[in-house]
């Protein structure tokens, strides 16, 4: 009983220096814990910023390259500049299968189901290649017989096909690298923005290089990012596709 | 109380840890995120590469006897093109006959995880009688063409005769200095049009392109690619002379093609046809004489029927 009697007493004593030591410690952790949260919070950001960043310069650098990839650049380009890549874009293909005068049956496989609406066909034979509109586009399997994920359509041509020929369905539609976005616009339509507007206009550049005596063709596209909230500077990828349709000399 | 102030900073320090390992678990799912659309990329250009080889492959073991007896439309394939990569990416090939000399070369590669990758190579071939069918005159040019004394053109014999003995680009061009013309003339200026650096889709580029990617005694064609004279000598096939070229006396069975000037004198002799595509074009004592025969002759070579690149594109986006 005196033992604790005097226990109080000591530890009356120091009351105020042990409330002042456990404010300040209290402080300290709390200050700590504020910066530790803040610093993790804006870590998030960044973090999320920066993946959304890479998805804009990853579809960018996709996209793009992937549509020109095996397009001839001196037939499927309609006209290029810094900042757009006009042309026709292949959305599904196959061969010519069977023909009736006019009337023309065509095995196809593509990315999409082919829409007379917005879609032309390309033949290409050894000797030429001809465009035609998908008139009277129908699915008739009487002629031929389709593989696996292949559709067989017939259509009518304005002149008679060639004896054999690769057929190409594609649209026609231009992409934009303005507005600091990838954009796409097929048609009369507005330019529909692909990714994220995150792209620095004026430093984000398409470069179409057509074959020459010494060169092959190639598609250089460059693009840079603007600066984000969390992080000042921006960054700048870039990639060069080489096109073997566009050989010199071809 | 002692008890009470050591669970507060457990549970702070426990906090703290949390927040760490939840940044820390958070970074490690974006690396790994990432790693796998670069590894996705990867791939993605590994089984192009593999797809594409596998064409090329397709093409150089051309099975042209099985493609010759083949329907239209029908598709084989063609095992010597498959290959599996070291990293388990599986490539095969096939061609399909669209027409009697039109082929689609369809190849797909494909990984361990099922992804794949198709696109396809067009390929051409022809035949001997169509490459010469597409000369039709003993002498071709763009230039000017002086046929001077103890010369003479020819557009050949009976049976292997050609439909002119001159085809050039205009009349006016034509100096009839003194020499022999045997056979009607046709320009460019009555709408002819007959190019002078090609046989068909056999361009003189081609052709300068074959005879160098072959060993010279293999090659199908006699090539220079500069400025030559030769002298007297006795040869026949196809000559190919990307400059000037002056036969000094001779003889030459088969086809000249040449981009700059040609000059035959001294009694020089070609039987066949001759293509000028620059010019000018003089004969001096010399004689040129259509022979679809000999042209035929000349162009019966295996790695001149193809396959080989048409005129149109060639690579295709399959799906």
């Amino acid at each position: 009983m005196r033992v604790i009697k005097l226990m109080l007493r000591a530890r009356d004593g120091y009351a105020v220096v042990e409330g002042i030591v456990v404010l300040g410690l209290s402080v300290l952790i709390g200050a700590a814990l504020s910066a530790a949260l803040l610093t993790q919070s804006r870590l998030a950001r960044a973090v999320a910023e920066r993946i959304a960043h890479n998805d804009a310069a990853r579809m960018t650098l996709l996209v793009l390259p992937r549509e020109i990839r095996l397009a001839d650049p001196d037939r499927d380009v309609r006209a290029s500049s810094a900042d757009s890549l006009a042309g026709r874009w292949v959305r599904s293909s196959g061969t010519i299968c069977a023909s009736q005068g006019n009337l023309t049956w065509l095995r196809l496989r593509g990315i999409r189901a082919p829409d007379p609406a917005k879609d032309s066909l390309l033949l290409v034979s050894s000797q030429q290649e001809t465009v035609h509109v998908l008139s009277a586009f129908v699915r008739d399997q009487a002629h031929c017989a389709a593989s696996a994920d292949e559709q067989i359509y017939r259509t009518t041509l304005s002149a008679t096909p060639p004896d054999g020929a690769v057929a190409m369905i594609f649209e026609s539609g231009t992409y934009y690298l303005s507005q600091r976005a990838l954009r796409y616009r097929l048609g009369g339509e507005g330019r529909q923005p692909l990714t994220e507007e995150f792209l620095r206009d004026g430093l984000s550049t398409l470069q179409l290089v057509h074959a020459d005596s010494s060169n092959v063709a190639r598609f250089r596209i460059s693009i840079t990012l603007k600066p984000g909230l969390q992080y000042s500077t921006g960054r700048t990828e870039g990639l060069t596709v080489i096109l073997p349709n566009g050989r010199a000399g071809s | 109380m002692k008890t009470k102030r050591d669970g507060v900073v457990l549970l702070l320090a426990l906090l703290c840890l949390l927040a760490l390992e939840v940044t820390a678990v958070g970074l490690h799912f974006i690396a790994q995120q990432e790693l796998r659309v670069a590894g996705s990329s990867a791939r993605d250009l590994e089984l192009r590469l593999a797809a594409q080889s596998a064409a090329a492959r397709a093409v150089a073991q051309w099975p042209a006897e099985q493609l010759d007896s083949m329907g239209l439309h029908l598709t084989i394939p063609v095992p010597a093109a498959g290959a599996l990569s070291t990293t388990g990416i599986r490539s095969s090939a096939s061609i399909e006959r669209l027409a009697p000399h039109l082929f689609l070369v369809r190849a797909t590669a494909v990984s361990p995880l099922l992804e794949s990758s198709t696109l396809g190579l067009i390929v051409a071939t022809t035949t001997a009688a169509e490459l010469a069918a597409e000369v039709t005159a003993a002498v071709r040019s763009n230039g000017a063409i002086h046929v001077g004394a103890q010369s003479r053109v020819d557009w050949g014999a009976v049976g292997c005769r050609g439909a002119h003995a001159l085809e050039v680009a205009s009349l006016a061009d034509l100096d009839m200095a003194g020499g022999a013309l045997a056979g009607p003339v046709a320009s460019a200026d009555s709408g002819g049009t007959w190019p002078p650096n090609a046989l068909g889709s056999l361009t003189i580029e081609r052709l300068a392109e074959l005879a160098r990617a072959s060993a010279a005694l293999a090659s199908p064609v006699s090539l220079y690619e500069h400025d030559v004279t030769l002298s007297g000598s006795a040869g026949n096939g196809i000559l190919v002379v990307l400059g000037d070229l002056a036969l000094d006396g001779g003889t030459f069975v088969g086809i000249v093609m040449v981009r700059g000037a040609l000059s035959l004198t001294g009694g020089a002799t070609i039987q066949g046809a001759v293509l000028v595509d620059g010019g000018p074009l003089v004969l001096d004592d010399a004689t040129v004489t259509f022979d679809s025969c000999a042209i035929t002759a000349s162009l019966d070579q295996p790695r001149l029927l193809g396959p080989f690149r048409p005129r149109s594109r060639r690579w295709i986006p399959l799906f």
